[in-house]
This record gives structure tokens, C-alpha cells and sequence, in this order.
């Protein structure tokens, strides 16, 4: 009983309606049972019931088992106050009252609480419902947001994709990813656009199908890290790089980079042949100081002794002959030693303006006594009037001219005709010179060697084949350009092209003759170095 | 009297053969191998005229021509190269030397050695 009423108890709220209630009831019985009371006599029994009745009512609408019991205790209590000394016939008479106050209160007490309970629970549910729902709409918020944000990033994903893509394919290089067998994975736009395929055509296919010929193994072209190669299928040199790389699953991949280096190549090749011809400056330089102390003493030793050679000994005296031979050839040589000294001048002090109609016809009459020996070949000179003055060495573009006239006079064995012409060119700045002649023409294969060092087609002692590289060289010192232009049978022309102004310090004498060693100072006395100090 | 000059040469066989040949043109020839050894020559004896080869070990040409023209400043000088360096003829002709490239003829060379002589 106990145990079950501090469970109620436990149930019971005091709300301040209920407090109320339970005062004005306890109020209203006191009331009646004082006021009534003995005076009623007979009466008491049954009205005892009914405030009973009235306050189990009030109670059980309360709910409180706990007040019902304070109630009946209140109820002795009071009738004991009364000075009514028949408490325990009261209980007694009153019992059934109680019993059924007891009764309804309980059931009252019970079915409000329940009802209290219900409409609790309700209100639980409705919150626990509420607040589902809140849960509810934040997660459907979240789930949006979430969306977005997915959405967001694909579209990220993709832009990063497009751009990698749009990337690689603006590069001009060709870029191939293969599998472990070999097969292209991927490729880029510059490989299918260079072997004008499809990427159908490309992808999935082995790789060496696409670059080595067939039958060919180039296979080691593809797994060496780096590499410079020339492949069969595509024109030019191409340098290959090779990665390798592994992917999350585990797989090996190569990444192929493959790049067209055959301008750089090209220019590395003209880089050597001006480097070859810078060497062969410096050489000549070398070879003309070393050649003519040599070419002096045969030279002057064999006239010497031509001139000791007793006056009585005959014109035809073998030894007269063979030294006449020694001193010839060594003519001979020293004139081949002057043409590779050529080479060695590149110095730019006498860069003096000059006149090029001038220079020309200074040529033809340096040269006149050796034309009119050229049988049937004539001259003729179209030079056009007033023409800017252009800075140049004049020996060495009279030497150029002689090169191309001599050249001209032997294409031409039967005769012709060797046009000279001069002409300015306001809008490029630059004066041009051509000589043509009517000769047997150069071939075509034989065209792209003509300015070669040594390379001639004339005879042993005819021909040096230095006349047009040296020409070359000139020119090349004075910022000029030579081409040639043939028609075989027909003829040929010369075109030169002059600048009105030299730019570029050519390199300086003093460099080459450092680099011949010859200027270092082995031998240095003292007091003639106090000499040069003090003279200096 | 046959004129004196003085030739600095290092090239033996150059050497001997000038000499020869100038002996021959009746000079007197007093032959060294460097250009030192050509200014030690002219301090200690006088010559009409100095030969020089531009190119030589230790004192070059026209190192030689700077002092032998302050020693000797009246004496005229001929060089002779075998190998023409533009800044080189330049500079010698600045002391006034006439360079004769090698090989030189043994008439010309004559001639230029008796045309200096007449100045
Ligand atoms: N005007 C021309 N007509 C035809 N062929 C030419 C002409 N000029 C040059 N060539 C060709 O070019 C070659 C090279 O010419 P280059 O002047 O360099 O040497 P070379 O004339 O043979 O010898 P060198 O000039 O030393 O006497 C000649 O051998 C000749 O075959
Ligand atoms: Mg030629």
C-alpha cells in the first residue's frame, strides 16, 4: 500500500489549479462538518458522506491518492476536535463512505491520471513528432545541399578534366599513355593529327604499329627514359621521353613524349658548318704564316741558284728545268696559301663607305689586261646610277667579284657573255649585285656544294675550290647574303645582297692570332723590358 | 762600302737564305734570331737599314720597331710577314715601316731596301 502510494505520489503533479482544489474541498468539509456538525444529529452520517463524496470527487479529479489519504486523516482529525469521542463508530458508520469515496476516488484518481497520462503522451508524441520533423526537414536540407555540392564538384571534375584535355592537346609535342602490353591508353590531339588518323584508329592499338615500320623493331625507343631518334614513319629527328607510372590499381603505364627536334637539329648542323668555318679561318690563318717562310725559302733558294747557275750552262739543262719546276710549284703553293688568307681577314677597321658601281668598275680595270686573254667572252656592266654608299673592306668585295667573274669566264670554255648589274632596293635598304653568265650551268645535285671549302669539279691544278667559300666567308663578314641560281646549258647568276651599314663587330684579328699561340711572350730580358715601359 | 743591314729573323733557313741572297745584292748582313737580340745588335754597331720579320718569339715586330725607333730613330726599317695581319701592318706603318708579305720576290725586296736607303 505504502509502496503504491509513493508510486502515485510520484505521479502526482501539483499543478496550482490542483492545489486549489484540493485547499477549497478540504475548506468546504471543514465547513459543513463543523457547521453541521452535531447539531444534525442523525443527519451527520449521511453528510458526512456527501462532502466526503464531494471532496473524493475534487480529489480524484486531482489524481492524489495522497491527499485522499490526508483527507480521512484530517476527517478523524477533525471529528475528534469536535470533541466527539466516537471516532471509531464514526469510522465505522462512516466506512462505507469511505470505501466508496475511496472507490470512485481511486478510479477517478486512475482514470485521470491515465487520461492526464494520455493527453502526456500525446503531447510527448506531438513533440517527439515535431521534432522528427525538424530532424526530417534538415535532413532533406542536408541531402540538397549535399547534392549541390556533388553537382558542384562534377562540374569541377569535368571542367578539370576539360582543361587537362584542352591542355595536352594544344601542346604541339605527341603524347602517348600505354599499357604494360604496349597499347596506346590514351593519346593526344597533336598524335592522330600527325599521322592524320582517327582515335579509333590509335587507341587500343600497339603502339609500335603506329611508329615503327614493319618488320622494324623500335620497340627500345620507347622504354629508355631518353632518347633522340629518327623514325621511319614520321619525317625528321624526334627526341623521346619515357615515364613510367603506376596507377592505383596496381598496373604500370608509360607516359610517351615525343617531340619533333628537327629544327633544332638543323641548326645545330648550321651551327657546326660555321663553327667548321671559324676553324677553318683560324686554320688558314695558321697555315698561311706557317706555309710561307717554307714557300720563301724554296722559292727564293731555287732562284738563287737558277741565278748561280753558270751563264755557259744551256737553256736546256735538266737542272735548270727542275729548278725552274721547284720554283713554279712554289708559286703555286704561296698563291693557294694567299686564297686561304682570305679567310683569316675578318677585321671590320677598313669598313670605309664606299661606292659599289665604283668598286666594280675598278675591278673590270684591274682586271682588264686579263680579260681581253678571255677568248670570246664579253663584259657588259648595267650598273644603275646614284646608289647609296655602302660600308664594306673594297679589296674584299673587288676579290669577291673576281671569284664570281673567273668562275663565270671557266663555265664559259666556248665563250659568252658575263653581265654585271648593280640596283637598289629602297624599300628592303639593300644594295644587290648580280653576275650572270652564259655558261654550261651548275646541276642541280651539284648546287647545295658549290660554296663547300675544297669542292670543285675542275681538274688538279685548275681548281682549288676555295673561290666560292671564300666569297662566301666575305660576305658572310660583311652582313651579306649569296645565292645562286642555275639553269644547266642556260647559265648561271650570282645574287648579292649588300647591307647599306655594317652592325655586327666581326670577330677581331687579334683573337685569332691568340688562338694560334704565336703572341705569348717566352722571352723577355730585363733591361729591355724597361726599354718598352719607358718607350711605351 | 756596301751598305749595312741588319736582319732579325727566327726562321734558320729564312735566315740563311736572306742573307745569302743579300750578300749576293752586295750588303753586308748582320744576322740575329729575335728581336732582342736584333736591339742589342743595334746599340752596339750603327746600320743603314733594319730587316725585320714581324713575326718573332719574345719582342714581336713591331715591339722591336717601338724600341729600335727610339733607340735609333733615324735608321729605316722594312718588316716582312708571312702572315698578314691587318692591326699588325697598321701598327708597324704608324712607326712609318713598310711590311713586305712573304714570299717576297728577292728583286722587290731589293728595290724597297734601296728606295728606304734613298729617303
Ligand atoms: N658560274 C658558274 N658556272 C658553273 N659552275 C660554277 C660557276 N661557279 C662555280 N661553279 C661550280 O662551283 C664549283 C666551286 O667553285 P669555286 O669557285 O668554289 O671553286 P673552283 O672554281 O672550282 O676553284 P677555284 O675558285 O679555287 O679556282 C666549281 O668547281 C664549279 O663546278
Ligand atoms: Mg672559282
Amino acid at each position: 500500500m505504502i509502496a503504491r502510494f509513493g508510486w502515485r505520489f510520484h505521479l502526482v503533479r501539483f499543478t496550482p489549479t490542483r492545489l486549489l482544489i484540493v485547499c477549497v474541498s478540504l475548506l468546504l468539509y471543514a465547513l459543513v462538518d463543523w457547521w453541521v456538525g452535531d447539531a444534525l444529529g442523525a443527519m451527520e452520517d449521511m453528510l458526512a458522506i456527501g462532502p466526503l463524496l464531494l471532496s473524493a470527487w475534487f480529489l480524484g479529479h486531482a489524481g492524489s491518492m495522497m491527499t485522499l489519504g490526508i483527507v480521512v486523516i484530517l476527517h478523524f482529525a477533525l471529528s475528534y476536535s469536535n470533541g466527539e469521542p466516537l471516532a471509531a463508530a464514526l469510522f465505522i458508520n462512516d466506512l462505507p463512505g469511505i470505501v466508496v469515496g475511496f472507490v470512485i476516488s481511486f478510479i477517478t484518481g486512475w482514470l485521470s491520471d491515465l487520461l492526464a497520462r494520455m493527453a502526456e503522451e500525446n503531447a510527448k508524441r506531438q513533440k517527439v513528432e515535431a521534432e522528427l520533423r525538424l530532424l526530417n526537414e534538415e535532413l532533406e536540407q542536408r541531402v540538397l545541399d549535399r547534392t549541390q555540392e556533388l553537382g558542384e564538384s562534377n562540374e569541377r571534375i569535368e571542367r578539370a578534366k576539360k582543361e587537362w584535355e584542352a591542355t595536352v592537346d594544344s601542346l604541339s609535342d605527341l603524347i602517348l599513355l600505354t599499357n604494360e602490353e604496349g597499347s596506346v591508353v590514351r593519346c593526344n590531339r597533336a598524335t592522330v593529327d600527325r599521322f592524320q588518323k582517327e582515335y579509333d584508329d590509335v587507341l587500343n592499338h600497339p603502339l609500335s604499329d603506329l611508329f615503327c615500320d614493319e618488320g622494324k623493331d623500335c620497340h627500345a625507343v620507347f622504354v629508355t627514359p631518353s632518347v633522340e631518334y629518327q623514325f621511319q614513319n614520321l619525317a625528321g629527328w624526334h627526341h623521346i621521353l619515357n615515364h613510367q607510372v603506376q596507377w592505383d590499381d596496381g598496373k604500370l603505364y608509360y607516359v610517351h613524349i615525343i617531340r619533333d627536334i628537327t629544327a633544332r637539329k638543323q641548326m645545330q648542323a648550321a651551327m657546326i658548318e660555321s663553327q667548321k668555318m671559324a676553324d677553318l679561318g683560324t686554320l688558314s690563318a695558321g697555315v698561311a704564316h706557317e706555309m710561307n717562310s717554307p714557300l720563301q725559302v724554296i722559292i727564293g733558294v731555287s732562284q738563287m741558284a737558277l741565278r748561280q747557275m753558270s751563264p755557259t750552262a744551256l737553256e736546256t739543262d735538266p737542272l735548270r728545268s727542275d729548278l725552274e719546276m721547284i720554283c713554279r710549284n712554289g708559286w703555286r703553293c704561296a698563291e693557294i696559301v694567299r686564297s686561304l688568307r682570305a679567310y683569316a681577314h675578318t677585321s671590320s677597321d677598313l669598313y670605309e663607305p664606299a661606292d659599289l658601281n665604283e668598286i666594280v668598275r675598278d675591278t673590270l680595270l684591274l682586271t682588264a689586261h686579263q680579260l681581253k686573254s678571255w677568248s670570246n667572252i664579253s663584259v657588259v656592266a648595267d650598273l644603275a646610277p646614284d646608289l647609296p654608299k655602302m660600308e664594306c673592306d673594297r679589296n674584299r668585295i673587288v676579290q669577291v667579284l673576281i671569284n664570281l667573274m673567273t668562275n663565270a669566264r671557266d663555265a664559259m670554255p666556248n665563250g659568252g657573255e658575263i653581265a654585271l648589274h648593280t640596283e637598289y632596293d629602297s624599300r628592303q635598304g639593300r644594295l644587290r649585285l648580280d653576275v650572270s653568265d652564259t655558261g654550261d650551268g651548275i646541276p642541280e645535285a651539284v648546287l647545295g656544294k658549290i660554296f663547300d671549302p675544297f669542292f670543285t669539279t675542275k681538274p688538279i691544278g685548275q681548281g682549288t675550290g676555295l673561290g666560292l667559300s671564300i666569297v662566301a666567308g666575305i660576305l658572310r663578314a660583311h652582313g651579306s647574303e649569296v645565292q645562286a641560281a642555275s639553269v644547266v646549258g642556260e647559265g648561271t647568276k650570282f645574287t648579292v645582297s649588300f647591307p647599306l651599314k655594317q652592325v655586327t663587330p666581326p670577330t677581331s684579328d687579334e683573337a685569332r692570332g691568340e688562338a694560334l699561340g704565336r703572341f705569348d711572350d717566352s722571352y723577355t730580358s730585363l733591361p729591355l723590358a724597361n726599354l718598352i715601359s719607358t718607350s711605351g | 762600302m756596301n751598305k749595312k743591314v741588319l736582319l732579325a729573323e727566327d726562321e734558320r733557313d729564312v735566315r740563311q737564305f736572306l742573307r745569302a741572297a743579300l750578300t749576293e745584292h752586295h750588303f753586308d748582313v748582320t744576322a740575329v734570331n729575335n728581336g732582342a737580340n736584333a736591339v742589342v745588335a743595334a746599340v752596339e754597331q750603327t746600320f743603314d737599314v733594319y730587316l725585320l720579320d714581324m713575326m718573332m718569339p719574345g719582342l714581336d715586330g713591331v715591339q722591336t720597331i717601338r724600341v729600335l725607333r727610339k733607340v735609333t730613330p733615324q735608321v729605316p726599317i722594312i718588316g716582312l710577314t708571312g702572315y698578314v695581319r691587318q692591326g699588325f701592318m697598321a701598327q708597324a706603318l704608324e712607326f712609318g715601316v713598310m711590311c713586305l708579305n712573304k714570299p717576297v720576290v728577292i728583286e722587290v725586296l731589293v728595290k724597297e731596301i734601296e728606295e728606304a736607303l734613298k729617303k
